[in-house]
């Protein structure tokens, strides 16, 4: 379990993990918009540079970014071999029957690379150097405008926070569980795919009936305090934006405009 | 089976920053056929050794040696099946691993893992059932329909099915009431003693392990603190409060005792025991009156 990195907070006090939580969301979804404008090598530099930068700010192992890449592995070789090898081009290398390898196609394949990386590391980064509760406060505020049209923010903000909360609990049960039906002779990792399917519902009948009784046991627990729901609640938490914040959106504001600049220019 | 550990670390999320240690340098043997109780604080190692006992998880250092398996770093996963139909597992609260249709079902699960036919399987699991004290009735209920006592009884059988050598108890009386607690220990002395089975029991309750422990394990932080037998562990009392290690029972009524004057030679652990030093005290008492 403890490969599955998405999701899981390094604890650390570097210049990232002290940013606004609500920054690093709308840097990180602004970042993807920009990923998409980009379609030129030189863009492709810049936004390099931004993640090499930001990266190296959290003070965080670079092992830690590629071993979070591990999982999306398949899914990046696979678009990438559907770019490289389907994209049909002027200057074809390579042809044997409807596969071909054109220049076009190792262009688009190298770009569509780029992106999955870009966007994994920015992603990656976010989680790791923000607490998923910060992640959940951050999400509220912004959502928080939608009170307008009667959405339940903070109903769904709670929502979000308990979910949160629980990952790492539901893991370390996911962990115990597996445990103990591996001590029963389960094999969770070899055999067939047929094999391996009908292993997991050890697995999951377990898990299910323990979220069901953790989620009954904190029903309990919010109405014997009295809880109702959030309106007018004061906080607990309270998100203050800082000087350095204005200075990375600043800083970040700058470099996309001169980024599309550069792209209009070509 | 024979259980030794040489010089064993195991690292949490090794080669990460993160890196924890969980243990480090035991040096264990527990003999074959006898029954050893680990004891320690929470967080002091005790879950971590236990699932090297069926190479749940294996060493980062070091090696365990399992009956004729020897377990190292470099050991693949495939060689462990084996091992691990020898070294039946009950973890806490083991009532979490139930999920088929049928209590009969879910205690058959493990020895058809482990190659049995479906009907060898029912014939063994209705044994261990038996031997739990679930009556023939509820083979066919639901696990999740019984009451939480009769689910950690099935949660048992579910592992004694497994016809193991040794047998692993990660305190398997938490949270039963007193009846219930008692029914147990019985339990697994007498299946110990007729299948002369090793018993490695990490437990709280300091008087189960006065009662039924061979050789202690005392853990602290991931290492191996002392380990002896319980008249050894139990007899210098400073020494378990300065790792605050609880006396059993009699050992309480004991230090009440000393302070009204009585003497005893050594920390008398049992009731009987303790009444065989008592009992010429008190008659010195009347008599002097």
């Amino acid at each position: 379990m403890n490969k599955l990195i998405f999701g899981r907070y390094y604890p650390g006090n570097s210049f990232v993990h002290r940013l606004d939580p609500r920054l690093k969301l709308i840097l990180n979804i602004l970042f993807i918009v920009l990923i998409f404008f980009a379609q030129h090598w030189p863009s492709y530099v810049i936004l390099g540079a931004v993640v090499v930068v930001s990266v190296w700010a959290s003070g965080i192992y670079l092992s830690f970014f590629l071993r979070g890449l591990r999982p999306m592995l398949w899914l990046i070789l696979f678009t990438v071999g559907l770019q490289l090898f389907f994209t049909s081009g002027q200057h074809v290398y390579w042809q044997w029957g409807w596969l071909s390898l054109s220049r076009e196609g190792l262009i688009n394949a190298g770009y569509i690379a780029a992106r999955f990386l870009l966007i994994i590391f920015m992603s990656t980064l976010l989680t790791l150097t923000t607490q998923p509760l910060e992640i959940a406060d951050g999400l509220e505020y912004l959502i928080s405008p939608l009170r307008v049209i009667k959405f339940p923010v903070n109903e769904v903000a709670l929502m979000l926070s308990i979910a949160l909360r629980f990952v790492p609990k539901l893991m370390d049960e996911t962990t115990k569980i597996m445990n103990a039906q591996r001590a029963r002779g389960v094999d969770f990792n070899n055999g067939s795919l047929l094999k391996r399917a009908k292993a997991l519902l050890p697995l999951l009948i377990p898990l299910m009936m323990s979220s069901i009784d953790i989620a009954s046991d904190l029903t309990t627990a919010m109405i014997s305090r009295g809880y109702r729901d959030g309106e007018g609640r004061t906080r607990y938490r309270i998100l203050k934006w800082q000087m350095r914040d204005s200075w990375v959106l600043g800083a970040f504001v700058v470099i996309s405009t001169g980024m599309l600049v550069l792209e209009r220019m070509m | 089976m024979d259980i030794t550990f040489k010089q064993v670390d195991y690292t949490y999320q090794a080669d990460s920053p993160m890196a924890t240690l969980g243990l480090r340098d035991i040096n264990l043997h527990f003999k074959s056929g006898t029954y050893n109780a680990i004891i320690g604080q929470t967080g002091s190692g005790k879950s971590t050794l236990l699932q090297h006992l069926n190479a749940l998880l294996i060493p980062t250092k070091g090696e365990v040696v399992i009956g004729q398996q020897v377990v190292t770093p470099q050991t693949k996963n495939k060689e462990l099946y084996d091992l691990r139909r020898k070294v039946g597992l009950v973890f806490q609260f083991p009532e979490s691993q139930l999920f088929e249709e049928t209590v009969l079902k879910d205690v058959a699960f493990a020895p058809k893992n482990f190659g049995k036919s479906v009907a060898e399987a029912d014939e063994i699991a209705r044994r261990a059932l038996r031997l739990v004290g679930i009556a023939p009735e509820l083979e066919d209920k639901m696990p999740f329909d019984l009451s939480g006592g009769q689910m950690r009884r099935v949660a048992i059988a579910g592992v004694l099915a497994m016809e193991p050598e040794v047998l692993v108890l990660d305190e398997p009386t938490a949270g039963l009431d007193p009846v219930g607690r008692e029914e147990m220990m019985t339990l697994f002395a007498k299946i110990q003693s007729e299948r002369n089975l090793t018993v490695i029991l990490v437990t709280h309750q300091m008087d189960d392990v006065v009662r039924y422990a061979e050789q202690v394990v005392v853990m602290e932080q991931g290492r191996v603190l002392k380990t002896g037998q319980p008249q050894e562990i139990f007899a210098d009392i400073p020494w378990l409060h300065q790792h605050n290690l609880e006396l059993p029972s009699t050992g309480r009524l004991v230090q009440q005792l000393q302070q009204q004057g009585f003497q005893f030679s050594q920390v008398p652990l049992t009731v009987p025991e303790l009444l065989a030093q008592l009992t010429p005290q008190l008659k010195q008492v009347v008599t002097y009156e």
